[in-house]
C-alpha cells in the first residue's frame, strides 16, 4: 500500500519535474523572441530551448573531477526537490508540507550546490560570478524577507495552500490588492533572483565570460539551463500562490506566471546592467523600504499575534 | 582571664636565639643558618598547639602584676593565627634561606631574620602600646639592616628610604602614645580601650591622626608608603619576601589593632572615638593605596618593583577590609591578610631562583614553562591566588571581602566599583606574566634547576594555597572568630584582659 | 557517592592525571579522552531532579551548596561532555599545544556551573572555567598573539565576572541566602514594586553572560581569541564554552514571565525586547563582519557569536517557541560548527597556515574533509535536511509571531550574510585551484575520518530526526512554566506558522537525487581534464607564466561590497576597548611617577598627608 502511494506520488512528481521544466524552457524560449522583438531581430523559435537542451544533454564535455559533477548535480536536484512542495495550481504534491520557508531553503541549496560545482572547476571567472551572484542574494533576499514576513504576519499561517485559500473567492481578496506595496518589492526582488538587466552581473557575457557557467559544457550546461528553468517556474509560481491567490488549474497557473515574468523581460530588455554594489545596495533600499512598510502597515492592521 | 606564661617562649625563643647566634656563628656558618631553621620551627609547632588545641585566648603576666599595672602579652584569636602565619612563613624562608644566604655576612643575617620574626611576633602579641613602640623598632632596624643586605648597591638605597620614612613613622606614633598617656595615665591597650571615651575628643582625634599616620608607613598605606618599591626592589628576594610576608602582617595588625580596639566605638558597624572616623581615614587611605598600587604595578617592566607595587595595593584591600568595620569586613581581612602573606612571600622566593639563573625584568620570564614546570606552576598558583581566582586561597577571601562591603553598602559601593576595577587591572599584569611564562620560547633554553631547600617551601606555599582553596574551613573558622576580637572590643579583647573593668 | 559528585571529581581527576603525565603527548590525550568518555559513562546514570547538597563554613556561616540536575542542566550536560568526547577523540591524533589537563579543568567547571544552585559555587566555577581557558588559550600558534588574545579574553571575562559578583552580593543580601532558585524568586516578587532594582541586579549579571556568549557589544575579544588560541582548544571554546552564557540567560529570563501583562513593545516586555535586539545586533555584526576576514580561525569566530546573536534573540522572546527554537539552535550550532571548526582545525595541521587566500583546491587532497565542511556549512547556512535547517526556520517564525519587523529583517540579513561567508570560506579552502605547495598533502588519520564520518552522520540524523532533540528541549520549555510545542513525531518539527515532516522532505530530496544520477547517467559521456585545462580567453597560460595561486581568485572576494559595509565598519567597539585600555595604562604611568625613588618627596609625601588629615580633623571638630 505505501509503495503504491510511493509510486503514484513518485509519478506525480515527475510530472510536476517535466511540467516545470518544460513551462520553464518554453518561458525561456518565448523570452529570447520577445527580446529578439524589441531589438528588431526574427529571433530563435520559441521551442530553440528545448532542442538546446537535448542537443546539450547529448553531447559529450569535460569534467573537472568529481566535487565539480556532484555540485552540478546538487545544483539542479534540490530545485526539483523544493518543486514538489509549491501548490501549483489545485494541486499540491504534499499538502501538509509547503512552508514557504522551507522552499526558499531548499532553493538555497540548489544555489550551494551549483556554486560548489561551478567553484571546483578552478577558473576566476566563475569565482567572481559567483561572489557576485552571492552579494546580488545579499541584496535581493532582505527585501525579500520583509515581504515573507508581512504575509507570515498577515495570513498567520506559513503553509502557502493556506496562503492560497485565503486569498479564494476573487480578485478583491488577492494578496496583490491586501499588500501591493510588498508586490512591488517582490516584482523588483524576481528581477534580482532570476538575475535579469539590471541585475544580470553575475552572468555579465561580456565582462566575465558568463561567469559561473564558464567551465559548463555538453550535459554541465543542461543541467544549469534545467536548474535556470525551474528556478525561474518555482520563484514565479511562488510569487502567484503569494500575491495572485493562486489558480484553479494549471493553465491559469502557467498563464498568471507568464504575466509576471512578461514584465521581467521587458525590464530586462530596456534597462542596462548596474555595478554589482550599485545592484546590492539598491536592493536595500526601494524595496526594502517598500517591503519594510507593507510589513508595518500589516503589524498595524493586524495588532498583536496571541502567542 | 586565661593566663598561660609559658607562652612567653614565643617572643623571648627566637630574641634569646638571635643575640646567641654570633656564638654558634663561631663555631660554623651552617649551624648559624640551622639555629634559625630550629627556633622557628619551635615557634611554628608551639604556636600550632596553641592554635590547634585551642590553648588561646590566654594572657602572659609578667612577675605576678596583672593589667593594666604590669605589663602583658595578650594572645587571642587574632593573635594566635597570625603567629601561625607568620612563624610558618619565617620558617619556610628560613629554609630557603638555607640555599639563598651564601655571601657576606651570613651569621648576622641569620641573626637579623630571627630578631625580625621576634620582633614581628611580640609586637603582635603585646599588650601594652609603648611596648609595640619597641617591637615596631626591634623589626624596623632589623629590617633596615636586613634591606641594605646583598651584593647590589641599590639595597643601600632601598634600606636607607625605609629607615627615613620608617623613623618618621615611629616618631609620629611615638607622639600620638604620649599624647593618650597624658590624657589616661595608662599605657595598656586594654586599659586605655576601655577609658578612651574619657579624653578630651580633639587630643583624641589629634592623637588618632598620628598613631595613624605613623602605622600606615609599616602597613605600606599612600602617601606614607614611599618607601615600598625601592626597598622591595632593593633588598635580596627573600628579605622582600619577609618584608610582604611577615613585616606588613605586623604593621597591619598594630594599625587595625590601634584603630578598631583602642579607638574603636562599636555599633553595626565599628567607627571610632573623636572627631574624625579613623575607619573612614583608613577606607580612603586603603582604596586610593589600592589604586595607585595596581595602576602602577600596571606598567612596570621589572617584575619585582611589579610585585612591590602589587604587595602595596593588596595591603590597601586588606585595610579597606577592615575599615568596612563588620565583623564579615574584619573576616575578610584577615583572610585576606593570610593568603596575601602566603602568596607574596612565595612569589618572591621563586622570583629568588629564577634571578639566579637570569634577571628580573617580565621579559626574563618568557619561556619560563619549558625552564622549570615547577617554577612556571607554582608561579602561577601564586599569581592566580592573588588575583582572587578560584581552586587558590585568594578566592574566598576576595569573595567575602566583597560580601563584606556589599552588606555594608552606602558608599562602599562605589568604594568596591573601584577596587574591582583595579582588580581587573591587577589580573591584567599578572596574567601578563603568566602568558610570558607559557607562550614563548625562552631566549636561551639553559634549564633552572632548582634545588632542594628552595624547592620545600616553594611547594609548600604552593599546596597549602591549593589547600586553603578547596577547603576554606582550615583559615575561615579561626578568622572569624578573629573578627569577633577586633568587632567586639569589650568582649572581644578588654575583658579578656582585664576581666574587672567597666567600660565607660 | 552521588554520582554528581562524580560529574565533578572525574574531570578533576583526570585532570591531575593528565598535568602530571603531560608530557607524554598520546597518553595525555588518551586519558583527556577516557575522562570524557567516562564523565558520560556517569551521566547516563543521571537523572532529573537529582540533588546533591553539602555546607561549607565560610563567612561564619554554614552556607548551604548543592547540585541539582534540572531538565536544561542535563540538556546542557549532555551536549557539552558528548562534544567533549568527539573532540578529544579526534584530538588523539592532532599535534596542537593544547593542554589536556586545562580542558578537563574546564569540563569539571562547566558541569558545576549547569548543576549550582546556589551563586556561590555557580561563580566559583564560572571563575575557574574562565581562568583555566586563559590559561588554555596560551598555548597558540603564534605566541605573542595569543598572549594577547588570551589577555583580551581574560580582561573582558575577568570584568563580566566581576559585574556578576556585584550582582550576586547585590541580590544576596537582599535575600540573605545564595541559592539561586530562593534569590530568583525573590526577584520575581519584587518585580512589579521595584522593576529598576530587578533590571540594574539582573544586567549586572548579564555583563557576564554577554561577554562569554560574546554578544555585542562585548563581541569584540571573541575574534581574537579564537584566532589565537590552540587549533584543538577552538571547537571546545566556540561550540560549547559559548553556551555558558546562554545558560545564564536562562537562570534569569523566566523573570519576565511576571512582566507579561504589563504593556511593552508588541505585546514583548521591554527587557525581552531589549535582548533581542542585542541578539539581532549581534547576528548581523558577526555575519557582517565574518564575509571581511581572511583569517579562517577568525571568520569563523566572527560566524560563532553571529550564531549566538541568533539564539539569543530566540530565547529572549522566552515564548515557547522562542525557547524551543533558540537550545534547538544551540544544540545545532554545536553540532555544525564543530563539524566546521573540526574540519578547519584538520585543514590547518595539514597546510599550516590560517590565511584562507593562500589555500584552495583542497577537495581534491582532503575529500572526506571536504564533504564534512559542505555539511557543516549547509547545516550553518540552514539547509534542509540538514541539521540547522529547523532551528532557524523556527527562529524567524518565533521573531514574524510576535511581529519584531526590523530585528527579524536583520536577522534573515544576518542569515544571508552567512552564507556569503560560509561560501567564501568554502571557496577559498577547498574549491578552485590547487596550489603545487600543497601536493603532498593527505588526508587526516583514520581517527579524524571516524570523528567526520560521525559528524556528517549526526547532522544528517538531527535534521531528519529533530524530534530526539525537540523531546528534551519540550521538557525544558516545561519545566520554565510555559507550554511546550506540540510533539507529532520524531520526524517533525512544529513551528508557530507550519510544521515541517523532515522526513518526507528527506525522501524527496534522495529520489530528486537519485533522478538526477541517473539523467547524468544517461546522459553523454565526459572526460576528466586538470585543473590547468581551463578557460583562459584564448592565452597559453605557459607564456604568462601562469600558476595556480594566480589562477585562484579568493582575495578580498566581496571587494565590490566594502564600500556598502564601511559605515558598517566604522562602529569601533574594539577600538573603544582598547583605548580604554591605552588610557589605563597611560593613568598607571602617570600615577606611577609618585614613586620618584627620591627619598625627599617620599618624605614631603608623608608629611604632606599628615597635614592633610591633621587640618581634616580640624575642620570636622
Amino acid at each position: 500500500m505505501v509503495i503504491v502511494e510511493f509510486l503514484i506520488k513518485l509519478s506525480q512528481g515527475f510530472g510536476i519535474g517535466a511540467l516545470a521544466l518544460a513551462t520553464g524552457l518554453l518561458f525561456g524560449g518565448i523570452a529570447r523572441k520577445i527580446m529578439a522583438r524589441i531589438q528588431r531581430r526574427y529571433g530563435p523559435p520559441f521551442t530553440q530551448n528545448f532542442m538546446d537542451l537535448f542537443k546539450l544533454l547529448s553531447k559529450g564535455s569535460v569534467s573537472h573531477g568529481w566535487a565539480f559533477d556532484l555540485g552540478l548535480v546538487a545544483g539542479f536536484v534540490p530545485m526539483l526537490a523544493a518543486l514538489m512542495f509549491l501548490p501549483i495550481g489545485p494541486f499540491t504534491l504534499f499538502p501538509s508540507d509547503s512552508s514557504l520557508i522551507m522552499i526558499v531553503y531548499l532553493m538555497m541549496m540548489a544555489y550551494l550546490g551549483m556554486a560548489m560545482g561551478v567553484l571546483a572547476s578552478g577558473n576566476p571567472n566563475s569565482a567572481i560570478g559567483m561572489s557576485r551572484a552571492l552579494m546580488l542574494m545579499a541584496g535581493y533576499e532582505v527585501p525579500f524577507a520583509a515581504v515573507i514576513f508581512s504575509i507570515y504576519f498577515f495570513s498567520k499561517t506559513g503553509y502557502l495552500t493556506q496562503i492560497v485559500a485565503m486569498q479564494s473567492g476573487g480578485f478583491m481578496n488577492w494578496n496583490i490588492v491586501k499588500m501591493p506595496l510588498g508586490f512591488l518589492a517582490v516584482e523588483i526582488v524576481l528581477q534580482g533572483m532570476l538575475g535579469e538587466k539590471p541585475f544580470d552581473q553575475a552572468i555579465a557575457p561580456a565582462e566575465i565570460a558568463s561567469g559561473p557557467m564558464v567551465e559548463l559544457g555538453g550535459k554541465y550546461l543542461g543541467f544549469g539551463m534545467i536548474q535556470h528553468s525551474v528556478a525561474l517556474f518555482l520563484e514565479t509560481g511562488i510569487i502567484v500562490d503569494l500575491f495572485l491567490g493562486g489558480a484553479p488549474n494549471f493553465w491559469i497557473f502557467i498563464a498568471k506566471q507568464f504575466v509576471l515574468y512578461f514584465v521581467v523581460v521587458l525590464v530586462d530588455a530596456i534597462l542596462p546592467r548596474l555595478r554589482v554594489h550599485e545592484a546590492t545596495s539598491f536592493f536595500w533600499k526601494l524595496p526594502l523600504f517598500l517591503g519594510i512598510l507593507q510589513a508595518v502597515i500589516v503589524i498595524i492592521q493586524g495588532g498583536v499575534l496571541n502567542v | 582571664m586565661k593566663t598561660y606564661n609559658f607562652a612567653a617562649l614565643l617572643v623571648g625563643v627566637p630574641l634569646l636565639m638571635a643575640f646567641s647566634i654570633p656564638l654558634f656563628g663561631f663555631i660554623s656558618k651552617q649551624l648559624a643558618k640551622w639555629i634559625t631553621v630550629l627556633t622557628l620551627t619551635f615557634e611554628f609547632l608551639f604556636s600550632l598547639y596553641i592554635l590547634l588545641w585551642h590553648v588561646y585566648p590566654f594572657n602572659v603576666i609578667m612577675g605576678n602584676w596583672v593589667p593594666p599595672f604590669g605589663e602583658n602579652l595578650y594572645i587571642g584569636s587574632l593573635a594566635t593565627i597570625l603567629i601561625v602565619v607568620i612563624s610558618f612563613v619565617g620558617l619556610m624562608i628560613s629554609i630557603y634561606n638555607l640555599w639563598s644566604a651564601k655571601y657576606g655576612d651570613v651569621v648576622h643575617f641569620a641573626l637579623l631574620f630571627l630578631m625580625f620574626v621576634g620582633g614581628s611576633i611580640g609586637l603582635i602579641s603585646t599588650g601594652d602600646i609603648f611596648n609595640v613602640f619597641i617591637f615596631m623598632e626591634i623589626t624596623g632596624i632589623s629590617s633596615y639592616a636586613l634591606a641594605a643586605y646583598g651584593p647590589e648597591r641599590r639595597a643601600l638605597g632601598g634600606a636607607f628610604k625605609y629607615l627615613v620614612i620608617s623613623s618618621i613613622g615611629s616618631t609620629l606614633y611615638l607622639f600620638g602614645v604620649l599624647l593618650i598617656y597624658t590624657q589616661l595615665g595608662t599605657l595598656n591597650i586594654a586599659e586605655i580601650a576601655a577609658r578612651i571615651s574619657q579624653t578630651t575628643p580633639g587630643l583624641l582625634t589629634f592623637a588618632g591622626i598620628l598613631l595613624v599616620a605613623g602605622l600606615a608607613v609599616e602597613a605600606e598605606l599612600f602617601p606614607f608608603n614611599g618607601w615600598v618599591p625601592d626597598t622591595y626592589t632593593g633588598a635580596i628576594n627573600p628579605v622582600s619576601a619577609t618584608l610582604s610576608g611577615i613585616g606588613s602582617v605586623g604593621g597591619v595588625y598594630v594599625l587595625i589593632r590601634i584603630v578598631m580596639t583602642v579607638f574603636g566605638k562599636n555599633g553595626n558597624f565599628v567607627s571610632t572615638y573623636g572627631n574624625l572616623d579613623l575607619m573612614t581615614l583608613i577606607a580612603i587611605l586603603g582604596t586610593a593605596t589600592v589604586v595607585i598600587g595596581e595602576l602602577s604595578a600596571l606598567v612596570q617592566t621589572n617584575i619585582k618593583k611589579m610585585l612591590a607595587y602589587s604587595s602595596m595595593a593588596q595591603m590597601g584591600l586588606v585595610a579597606m577590609a577592615f575599615s568596612i568595620g563588620s565583623r564579615l569586613g574584619a573576616y575578610a581581612g584577615i583572610f585576606q591578610l593570610i593568603n596575601h602573606s602566603i602568596a607574596k612571600a612565595m612569589l618572591f622566593l621563586i622570583l629568588g631562583v629564577i634571578v639566579s639563573f637570569g634577571g628580573e625584568r617580565v621579559e626574563d620570564m618568557k619561556g619560563l614553562w619549558y625552564k622549570s614546570p615547577f617554577l612556571a606552576v607554582t608561579f602561577t598558583i601564586g599569581a592566580l591566588s592573588l588575583l582572587g581566582l578560584p581552586l587558590f586561597g585568594g578566592f574566598w577571601s576576595k569573595f567575602a571581602l566583597v560580601d563584606a562591603s556589599f552588606q555594608r553598602g552606602g558608599w562602599y559601593d562605589f568604594i568596591m566599583a573601584i577596587v574591582l576595577f583595579a582588580s581587573v587591572v591587577e589580573a591584567f599584569y599578572y596574567l601578563k606574566v603568566v602568558g610570558y611564562i607559557f607562550t614563548s620560547k625562552p631566549a636561551v633554553s639553559e634549564k633552572i634547576k632548582v634545588e632542594i631547600s628552595p624547592a620545600i617551601p616553594i611547594a609548600a606555599f604552593a599546596i597549602l594555597i591549593i589547600a586553603i582553596g578547596i577547603f576554606p574551613q582550615i583559615v575561615s573558622g579561626i578568622s572569624y572568630s578573629a573578627a569577633h576580637e577586633l568587632t567586639d572590643k569589650m568582649s572581644g579583647y578588654v575583658l579578656n584582659v582585664i576581666p574587672t573593668i567597666v567600660g565607660h | 557517592m552521588s554520582s554528581l559528585l562524580a560529574l565533578l571529581l572525574v574531570p578533576v581527576t583526570g585532570s591531575i592525571v593528565a598535568a602530571i603525565i603531560q608530557r607524554y603527548r598520546l597518553a595525555e590525550r588518551l586519558v583527556s579522552f577516557s575522562t570524557f568518555v567516562v564523565t558520560l559513562l556517569f551521566l547516563i546514570d543521571i537523572r532529573v531532579g537529582d540533588a546533591f547538597t553539602w555546607s561549607l563554613g565560610f563567612l561564619g556561616k554554614n552556607i548551604e551548596m548543592g547540585l541539582q540536575i534540572t531538565p536544561l542542566s542535563i540538556f546542557m550536560l549532555y551536549m557539552t561532555i558528548a562534544f567533549g568526547v568527539l573532540l578529544t577523540f579526534f584530538d588523539l591524533t592532532e599535534r596542537s599545544k593544547m593542554k589536556s589537563f586545562l580542558l578537563l579543568l574546564t569540563l569539571a567547571a562547566s558541569n558545576w556551573i549547569f548543576m549550582a544552585t546556589d551563586f556561590l559555587s555557580f561563580f566559583f566555577a564560572w571563575e575557574l572555567m574562565g581562568w583555566a581557558s586563559i590559561l588554555a588559550i596560551f598555548g597558540g600558534r603564534r605566541t605573542a598573539e595569543s598572549r594577547h588574545g588570551a589577555l583580551y579574553y581574560a580582561m573582558m571575562s575577568i570584568g563580566g565576572s566581576y559585574s556578576m559578583l556585584i550582582g550576586i552580593f547585590l541580590l544576596s543580601n537582599l535575600t540573605g541566602s545564595f541559592s539561586i532558585q530562593q534569590n530568583v524568586s525573590y526577584l520575581v516578587s519584587i518585580m512589579t514594586v521595584h522593576p529598576w532594582w530587578v533590571l540594574g541586579i539582573v544586567s549586572m549579571f548579564f555583563v557576564a553572560f554577554m561577554v562569554k556568549s560574546g554578544i555585542f557589544p562585548f563581541h569584540t575579544w571573541v575574534p581574537y581569541t579564537y584566532g589565537e588560541s590552540p587549533d584543538g582548544f577552538v571547537p571546545y571554546l566556540s561550540s560549547v564554552m559559548s553556551k555558558y552564557g546562554i545558560y545564564g540567560f536562562l537562570i534569569f529570563l523566566p523573570l519576565t514571565l511576571s512582566l507579561r501583562n504589563v504593556p511593552g513593545v508588541l505585546g514583548l516586555p521591554w527587557p525581552n525586547y531589549t535582548l533581542v535586539w542585542f541578539g539581532s545586533i549581534t547576528a548581523v555584526v558577526g555575519s557582517v563582519l565574518a564575509f571581511m576576514q581572511d583569517d579562517v580561525k577568525k571568520l569563523f569566530a566572527y560566524s560563532s557569536f553571529s550564531n549566538l546573536g541568533f539564539i539569543l534573540a530566540a530565547i529572549a522572546l522566552f515564548t515557547p517557541i522562542g525557547l524551543t527554537a533558540g537550545l534547538f539552535h544551540a544544540f545545532n550550532h554545536l553540532l555544525f560548527n564543530g563539524a566546521i571548526f573540526i574540519t578547519v582545525v584538520a585543514v590547518i595541521s595539514k597546510v599550516g597556515i590560517t590565511r584562507m587566500s593562500e589555500m584552495g583546491g583542497l577537495w581534491q587532497k582532503m575529500p572526506l574533509t571536504f564533504l564534512t565542511f559542505f555539511v557543516g556549512i549547509a547545516s550553518a547556512a540552514g539547509i534542509p535536511p540538514f541539521a540547522g535547517f529547523g532551528s532557524k526556520w523556527m527562529i524567524f517564525q518565533a521573531m514574524i509571531s510576535h511581529g519584531l519587523i526590523f530585528a527579524t529583517v536583520l536577522l534573515f540579513f544576518a542569515s544571508i550574510a552567512s552564507f556569503l561567508y560560509l561560501m567564501r570560506a568554502f571557496h577559498a579552502i577547498f574549491l578552485g585551484q590547487l596550489s603545487h605547495k600543497y601536493d603532498n598533502v593527505k588526508e587526516i588519520s583514520a581517527i579524524g575520518k571516524i570523528t567526520e564520518v560521525f559528524l556528517i552522520g549526526a547532522l544528517i540524523f538531527f535534521g531528519i530526526f529533530p524530534g530526539f532533540i525537540l523531546d528534551p528541549i519540550n521538557s525544558i520549555v516545561g519545566s520554565f512554566g510555559l507550554k511546550p510545542l506540540p510533539t507529532s513525531g520524531y520526524e517533525y518539527i512544529n513551528g508557530f506558522f507550519s510544521s515541517v515532516n523532515m522526513v518526507s522532505i528527506f525522501i524527496v530530496v534522495i529520489v530528486a537525487f537519485i533522478f538526477g544520477f541517473l539523467l547524468f547517467a544517461v546522459s553523454a559521456k565526459h572526460k576528466k581534464v586538470p585543473q590547468e585545462d581551463n578557460y583562459t580567453a584564448g592565452q597559453i597560460p605557459k607564456d604568462w607564466n601562469l600558476t595556480p595561486e594566480m589562477y585562484q581568485f579568493s582575495y578580498d572576494f566581496y571587494e565590490p561590497m566594502d564600500k556598502e559595509i564601511a559605515p558598517f565598519l566604522k562602529i569601533k567597539i574594539d577600538g573603544f576597548f582598547k583605548g580604554f585600555g591605552d588610557s589605563v595604562e597611560y593613568l598607571g604611568s602617570s600615577i606611577k611617577e609618585i614613586f620618584t625613588g627620591n627619598v625627599q618627596i617620599y618624605t614631603y609625601l608623608a608629611i604632606g598627608g599628615l597635614v592633610i588629615f591633621v587640618i581634616a580633623g580640624w575642620i570636622v571638630w
